[in-house]
């Protein structure tokens, strides 16, 4: 968790040295490639979409992969549901985000999810989760990587700031149960 | 002794006295009446996030809750009875009053409640959540009075635990009908899932059995999936009669088994009678009901005749969403920024609306429904939305099946603590 870019000028440190994914991902241990796969989907999108954040040259780099699935999602995997407008922005700013705002849009994930619960069949808690493995998991949702219709359908309507904010909010909460 | 103390020797099974309990000097009190899906969420979300800056008093009867989302499933043993209990004590350690009566009865003049014990309790905010009633003589012939020879069961605990015992003694072979309600009642798919697990518990203890739907409604919530699931897994069983056939205009004859459709006299040996439905008393003793239900702002489900009370979960009439606790929940969560926003300053944030409903066809073959809302128009109004597919891979079934159990898990929680 440490490793997760709290700033967007960290992010766009770890951007501008130009590496490839797969150069990062030689020289780091397997336990950080989720970082990096999200860190090489976020410049893909953003290199794409989002000047106000990329200002320093455009990164070359590899098409990312999450668990062996491209991130450049073929057109036949759009849907209505992905809005191209809406990028990774927000998610990369986590530490930034609203985390009042987290705390309330949180409560449409707590309804199907636990918070401290131990993993049930199907659908994980989410106080235990890396801020960034979850919004990596909301990127793939969003992008229909993932199968489950209910979480598509929450990932699409996420705007980035409010997955940032979801993401300051969940990272907020203390790591043991502490249910009152 | 302070008041405070006061408040906390209040907690379950209280007696108040009988002049009106005054609103706590600075710190502005918001009753909900209900301790369902809605009203508790609400309830612990005002108390949770407040930290202690609102007076927070749910009034609800019962000592046990018996949820009827997943009541179903008792049908045909898949879950017991015992699992869909929820007590209020966790509430009760946030802060919140938890009193055991039944408000009887609103002056929104003087914004106080009355209770059925006699006490009276003056409020800065209202909520209302009580669920449904039934409509009287909504079916020719049977009343509520006859529910504990043939049951609605479409209320948690006693209702569903007598249905399930009937089924249980059915002679081998004999005829189970079920009456369906109208449009709008609470949970659309609750009918039909129903039919579902009695079929599967006839399967497994009487498979000569039958079981005829009389359904008032041409179509019903995911009937594609419904129709293709009793075809697969119960083949022969159920028959339905839709309104072109009598379906909509049936006669009950409680003494003697037996219902009239369409002039032809059919005997049944257990039935289930889900009548109309309309908001619960309260609501309508309030004063707040248009036709059965009441009318709400889709900003916050204020009362379109009181800004002062907010009217959620199944006795609302907001717009698109279902009735369904997933709803009431979502709705609750909506209520409760709103409340404390106006009530202590705290930030505002737009509403954000959701349901999914699961429903079991057969032990590991689930589907689910569901979609987002937001606030339109005058109402809430449905947006993007998703259903499973018939001849999904049994897989996914069977993954959708095992995440309502997780679902139910986790809303447990986040209603009860």
């Amino acid at each position: 968790m440490n490793d997760y870019p709290r700033t967007i000028s960290h992010w766009r440190a770890a951007v501008g040295y130009g590496l490839s994914a797969s150069m990062i991902g030689r020289r780091l241990n397997a336990s950080k490639l989720s970082m990096l796969t999200f860190l090489a989907a976020a410049a893909l999108f953003s290199a794409a979409t989002a000047q106000s954040i990329v200002t320093v040259g455009q990164p070359e780099i590899e098409a990312p992969s999450c668990a062996g699935v491209p991130l450049s999602a073929s057109p036949g995997a759009e849907s209505s549901l992905v809005d191209p407008a809406k990028d990774l922005r927000g998610a990369i700013a986590a530490g930034q985000g609203d985390r009042d705002w987290g705390e309330y849009l949180a409560g449409e994930c707590l309804t199907c999810h636990g918070l401290n619960a131990e993993a049930n069949a199907g659908i994980p808690p989410l106080a235990r989760l890396a801020p960034m493995d979850f919004a990596s998991a909301l990127e793939e949702y969003r992008r229909l990587l993932r199968p489950d219709l209910g979480m598509r359908l929450v990932a699409a309507q996420l705007a980035p700031d409010e997955v940032a904010a979801l993401t300051a909010y969940f990272a907020s909460l203390p790591p043991s149960p502490a249910t009152p | 002794m302070k008041r405070r103390q006061f408040i906390g020797a209040a907690v379950v099974g209280a007696t108040l006295m009988s002049a009106p309990m005054l609103r706590a000097q600075g710190r502005p009190r918001v009753v909900v009446v209900g301790g369902g899906a809605g009203g508790a969420t609400v309830a612990r979300y005002l108390a949770k996030d407040s930290a202690g800056a609102l007076d927070v008093v749910l009034v609800e009867p019962n000592e046990v809750y018996h949820s009827c989302f997943f009541s179903n499933l008792t049908l045909a043993d898949l879950r017991t009875p015992e699992s869909l209990e929820h007590r209020y004590d966790k509430l009760a350690h946030l802060g919140i009053t938890v009193l055991r009566d039944r408000a009887v009865g609103v002056d929104r003049a003087r914004r106080e409640v009355a209770l059925g014990g006699g006490g009276v309790l003056a409020y800065d905010r209202l909520v209302l959540a009580p669920g449904i009633d039934f409509v009287a003589g909504s079916v020719a012939g049977w009343s509520e009075a006859d529910a504990e020879i043939i049951p609605h069961a479409y209320r948690g605990g006693a209702q569903v635990a007598l249905l399930r015992a009937q089924l249980g003694a059915m002679r081998p072979g004999g005829t189970f009908a079920l009456v369906a309600p109208p449009n709008p009642y609470r949970c659309p798919p609750g009918p039909y899932e129903r039919v579902s697990m009695v079929a599967n518990l006839m399967m497994r203890i009487n498979p000569t059995a039958k079981i005829l739907v009389l359904d008032p409604k041409s179509t019903f919530s995911k009937q594609a999936l419904f129709e293709d699931g009793w075809a697969r897994h119960y083949p022969g069983m159920i028959e339905r009669i839709g309104p072109g056939a009598g379906g909509n205009a049936v006669e009950v004859r409680p003494a003697v088994g037996e219902i009239v459709v369409a002039g032809a006299v059919v005997k049944f040996d257990v039935a289930n009678i889900i009548p109309a439905q309309k908001a619960g008393a309260i609501a309508d003793a309030a004063g707040l009901t248009e036709g059965g239900w009441v009318p709400v702002e889709p900003l916050a489900l204020a009362a379109k005749t009181d800004p002062l009370v907010h009217v959620l979960g199944d006795a609302a009439a907001q717009g698109d969403m279902p009735k369904s606790g997933f709803s009431a929940n979502s709705q609750a969560k909506v209520v409760a920024n709103a409340i404390r926003a106006e009530l202590t300053g705290s930030r505002a944030f737009p509403p954000r609306y959701a349901n999914t409903c699961w429903s079991a066809i057969a032990p590991d073959d689930g589907v689910k429904v569901g979609a987002t809302y937001t606030a339109g128009e005058g109402k809430i109004a449905a947006g993007e939305g998703f259903i499973s597919q018939v001849g999904e891979a049994a897989d996914l079934r069977a993954a959708t099946y095992a995440e309502s159990f997780a679902w139910y898990d986790a809303i447990g929680e986040d209603i009860f603590g």
